[in-house]
């Protein structure tokens, strides 16, 4: 581990983009993939940057990363303009970008040794990581003859080998199974629990939610909104579901809206009302007081992917 | 020097790299066997007498005729001399002798009045030829040190192929991009795979001729004689061998570059060995200004110690001479590699890679 990663605080913020603007030449003209983007990232955590397909975060990453030369803006990690000095944070650094890239012909633990040379790592930091990701025992099996889940897992013990402050994972859970996706979130937990930063991209939004601690949504290039997982929720409405008795069904929608909230039937004894958790039990004894008893009455809180679709405007699959 | 190693162990642990050197060495084993087969044992000095009695009176018929050209300050004598024989095999199916009169001898048609000396390191003259019309069933053929030559022009073809697959394979799987999260500095990274490629595709090209070699002198020791062969045959082989190797090392760099340039093996491959197709035709007809400075003809030339030559007008019509000796087809050769390599390192530096 790092030193900076062991303090758990880094002296510099770990990554600092201003007004980063990445236009592509078209044939119908000049596309802008990313417009003035702000990202500000100031020390440990897991850091989820959500946006639909399209939207820019595959650009951003690769920009963050010097693979493409931005339009105007700059971008700073580990406190180094990486215009000019990436290659002074680099071995900090570990990154995964879309899909995982190796010799298809060299076995996995080849591959590792390959990359991890060009830094001077050696085999122990090769075996260390093959076994975080649980492909030791495969190691010498060729990068072509992996599944796609194993593929991954190799490009995360490929970004895991410099044992790095900043990870950058594009995706990480692209591939992988059900358990694949249960060990990626739990590695990335354990990750920023030793002080690191991950910075993930991802459109399993119900990943970011259980993985991370902030997000930041993009859309059409543009950053639409950040902050921590649980104040974006937030964000979003709350409501009361309830289910009464057979027949006092219409009393309780009377009752409620008399009472200044606004209240659904939903037919079947159900009624929805937009409030929220700290209204429940005083919604609960307004009903009993008049003899209408509740079968249930639970908070139905909006996940974060209404909240991204709310924002993005985006529907469907993402 | 990390990144230098990792390209090192990279070109050796390539399959194409040993699966091509293993299928170079299969018909170069083939291909000395059909020789072992078509040839019979000499008598120890025989060939070398019947090839001296040859080879002089062909160089006195030469001179007779007035064909031959005495270097300045040697006498005739002296110029017979250096037309020993060093190396032979008797070819038992077609009843005539290879031998080899000098291991490096320019031939030339050049006979005009700027005509180019005979020169070489040995001083003696490859007659190739006339021989055969004097003699019924004698021909001259090319010395070991000819052969080697002339092999090495396919290993130039399999220093292209390669070198286009050592770039283009990272495209193709996008390990270049990978590469980059790992050393940044894209003029390094292409540098070092350029120096890493030219020395690693030199060395392979030098261990391929050399194990043909190998083959040949083994031959050699069979069927064949070693009377005659010098310390100057041995230096000037190895010399030829380390020409050749560099002129593999600079096709790989040519190739690279312009892999990179199309970020594909296959069009890469087909520009080049396209232009080795049809670039024959077209300095010989359509671009004859440029004859002497084509890549094809200089990298021959400074292999086998060739001298390039462009056309003139002359008396006859368009005539022949000398343009430049093989070490400036060498730096022809540099040129043309450097070019595509240049171009390439540009364009690297500059690219997004999405």
């Amino acid at each position: 581990m790092t030193a900076s990663a062991m303090t758990g605080v880094p002296q510099t913020p770990v990554m600092e983009v201003r007004g980063l603007r990445k236009e592509f030449k078209g044939r119908s003209g000049r596309i802008v993939a990313i417009d003035n983007l702000d990202i500000s990232i100031p020390g440990a955590g897991v850091y989820g940057f959500l946006g639909p397909n399209g939207s820019g975060k595959t650009t951003t990453i690769r920009c963050l990363l010097g693979l493409i030369q931005p339009t105007s803006g700059s971008v700073e990690l580990l406190g180094t303009d990486t215009s000019k000095g990436l290659h002074h944070v680099i071995d900090r650094i570990g990154a995964l970008v879309e899909t995982p890239k190796f010799f298809p012909t060299f076995s996995g633990r080849k591959n590792l040794r390959m990359f991890g040379g060009v830094v001077g790592l050696g085999d122990e930091a090769v075996e260390k990581s093959l076994a975080t990701v649980g492909l030791a025992e495969r190691g010498e099996d060729t990068f072509s003859s992996y599944s796609l889940g194993m593929k991954q897992r190799l490009a995360v013990a490929a970004t895991l080998l410099k044992d790095p402050q900043l990870i950058i994972l594009d995706e990480p859970a692209n591939g992988l199974d059900p358990a694949g996706i249960v060990e990626i979130r739990r590695l990335i937990r354990s990750l920023a629990a030793e002080g690191r930063t991950v910075f993930v991209s991802s459109h399993q939004l119900g990943e970011v939610q259980q993985t991370c601690d902030n997000v930041m949504i993009i859309s059409k290039g543009r950053l639409i909104q950040s902050g921590p997982v649980s104040d974006l929720v937030m964000l979003g409405s709350q409501k009361l579901r309830l289910e009464t008795e057979p027949g006092q069904t219409d009393e309780a929608v009377v009752l409620i809206s008399n009472a200044g909230m606004a209240v659904h039937a939903e037919g079947g004894n159900r009624i929805s009302v937009e409030a929220g958790a700290d209204d429940a039990s005083g919604l609960n004894r307004l009903l009993a007081e008049s003899g209408i008893w509740l079968r249930s009455l639970h908070v139905d809180e909006s996940s974060l992917e209404s909240i991204f679709l709310e924002l993005t405007g985006q529907e469907g699959e993402l | 020097m990390n990144l230098f190693r990792t390209e090192l162990v990279r070109f050796w642990s390539r399959r194409i790299t040993w699966v091509t050197l293993g299928v170079a060495a299969a018909v170069m084993i083939l291909g000395v066997g059909i020789g072992f087969f078509r040839t019979d044992a000499v008598e120890p000095g025989s060939a070398v007498v019947e090839a001296d009695e040859f080879c002089v009176a062909s160089f006195q018929q030469d001179i007779d005729d007035g064909f031959a050209q005495l270097p300045p300050g040697v006498s005739e004598d002296e110029y017979l001399d250096m037309a020993r024989t060093q190396f032979c095999v008797f070819d038992q199916d077609n009843d005539r002798r290879f031998w080899a009169v000098s291991i490096l001898g320019p031939e030339s048609s050049d006979w005009s009045e700027n005509r180019r000396m005979w020169e070489s390191p040995t001083g003696m003259v490859t007659i190739t030829d006339r021989s055969g019309r004097d003699v019924e069933y004698r021909e001259s053929r090319e010395p070991l040190s000819g052969l080697i030559p002339g092999v090495s022009i396919a290993f130039l073809l399999i220093s292209v192929v390669l070198g286009a697959s050592f770039m283009g394979a990272e495209y193709r799987s996008g390990t270049v991009e990978n590469l980059l999260l790992w050393e940044p500095r894209r003029s390094r990274v292409l540098l070092t795979k350029y120096v890493a490629g030219f020395l690693s595709s030199a060395t392979a090209t030098a261990l391929a001729l050399s194990f043909l070699t190998g083959l040949l002198l083994l031959l050699a020791r069979v069927h064949g004689t070693y009377e005659g062969v010098d310390g100057r045959f041995w230096i000037d082989l190895v010399l030829v061998l380390f020409r050749a190797s560099i002129a593999g090392g600079l096709m790989f760099v040519m190739a690279m570059g312009i892999a990179t340039i199309f970020k594909h093996t296959t069009a890469a491959v087909g520009a080049i060995l396209g232009w080795f197709v049809v670039s024959n035709v077209l300095v010989e007809w359509l671009l004859r200004f440029m004859r002497q400075h084509e890549l094809v003809i200089n990298a021959a030339a400074f292999v086998g110690e060739g001298e390039p030559f462009r056309y003139v007008e002359g008396m006859w019509g368009q005539q022949v001479v000398y343009h430049h000796g093989y070490l400036a087809a060498g730096v022809y050769v540099l040129i043309w590699a450097a070019v595509p390599a240049i171009i390439a390192l540009v364009l690297f530096n500059r690219r997004d890679l999405t």
